[in-house]
């Protein structure tokens, strides 16, 4: 099969998506980066790369109900493919095949 | 997430200069959610006494700079842009064919551009403006001026290419336009480079500069032509 490659940040955003699960619309996304893995992410950006991987068939998103908290502005809910669970997996696999037998030495301490 | 209770506290709106400006220029594909989630990031941010200003410029500053890449990379853009460039450079050129063919005794000044194909530097002469407007300027334009057999012949090549580039080879609309662009330039950089190198009499150097702007001339309309047809059902 020709399995699409993911970048960092794809991958980052994915597995965000798998957290939040029903709840993974911008601002939930943002923040949880923020949180979890100390990762400042922009609107922007984020939105950017959740509409590529739309297009690659990653992800799919659906509209939700405007609230007056948003301007009247809805959300835009987003939820990972099989196709976007199977691209992880891969990518974990191989990255576990690349850390395997290595180890670094980093400041004194082996991780 | 940040938990918020607004019915209880005084709901702070995103400023309307960063809403006017982001539903202006972010990215048309998901302006209203990036809004939105906005707006309630601030608004929590407020509410919880965390830094907002700072995070909203950047927010909002980033979002358009997106927006804005995201619109130069559309079709509708690049048209624009062709449209833009066929109405300022076919009168321009239209002019100076007109002036080239009606010319009496040119200043020394622009003899010497002319004879070193510098027409480049003979469009930003003001002294040049005021003889192609005034004195032999559109009222003198012939239709027999513009008729230049290898001109013509390029625009043909050109046009069999482009239609074989479309359908054999599938670009996108930038790598179109940079295929058209390059058969636009090439005759004006070929004669410019030609003139420069070799020290030619002015009975040749006339049918060069001709080929320089003439081939232009016939290819840009064509180039806008192919670029709304081959690429007529993608306005995104």
């Amino acid at each position: 099969m020709n399995q699409k490659m993911l970048g960092e940040f794809e991958q980052v955003v994915l597995l965000a998506l798998l957290r939040l699960e029903t709840n993974a619309y911008g601002a939930a996304i943002r923040q949880l980066l923020q949180r979890e893995i100390n990762r400042d992410v922009v609107l922007g950006a984020l939105y950017s790369t959740l509409e590529r991987m739309e297009k690659k068939g990653l992800v799919v998103s659906k509209l939700g109900e405007a609230t007056a908290q948003r301007g009247g502005r809805p959300k835009r809910f987003f939820s990972v493919t099989a196709e976007g669970k199977a691209a992880l997996k891969h990518a974990k696999q191989a990255m576990e095949i690349m850390w395997q037998d290595i180890v670094l030495n980093v400041g004194g301490e082996h991780a | 997430m940040l938990n918020i209770h607004s019915s209880q506290k005084q709901h702070a709106f995103m400023p309307k200069l960063a809403t006017w400006l982001l539903s202006r220029l972010a990215n048309p594909a998901y302006r209203d959610e990036l809004i939105g989630d906005m707006e309630e990031e601030y608004t929590e941010r407020q509410e919880a006494n965390q830094e907002a200003s700072y995070w909203l410029l950047r927010q909002t500053t980033l979002a358009i700079w997106d927006g804005q890449k995201a619109m130069i990379r559309t079709t509708g853009f690049v048209k624009a842009l062709s449209i833009i460039l066929c109405v300022l450079a076919l009168p321009t050129i239209a002019l100076f064919v007109g002036w080239l063919s009606n010319m009496h005794m040119p200043s020394e000044h622009l003899w010497q551009l002319l004879m070193a194909g510098e027409v480049h530097f003979i469009l930003f002469n003001t002294e040049y403006w005021e003889i192609a407007w005034n004195e032999s300027g559109v009222s003198h334009l012939d239709v027999m001026m513009f008729i230049h057999v290898q001109s013509i012949l390029w625009a043909m090549v050109y046009a069999v290419s482009a239609y074989l580039f479309l359908k054999k080879i599938k670009p996108s609309v930038w790598i179109f336009s940079a295929f058209s662009m390059a058969y636009i330039l090439v005759p004006y950089l070929f004669g410019y480079g030609v003139i420069s190198l070799f020290e030619l009499p002015p009975r040749i150097v006339g049918p060069i500069l001709a080929f320089m702007m003439l081939a232009p001339f016939f290819t840009l309309p064509m180039s806008v032509g192919f670029l709304f047809k081959g690429f007529a059902n993608c306005s995104t």
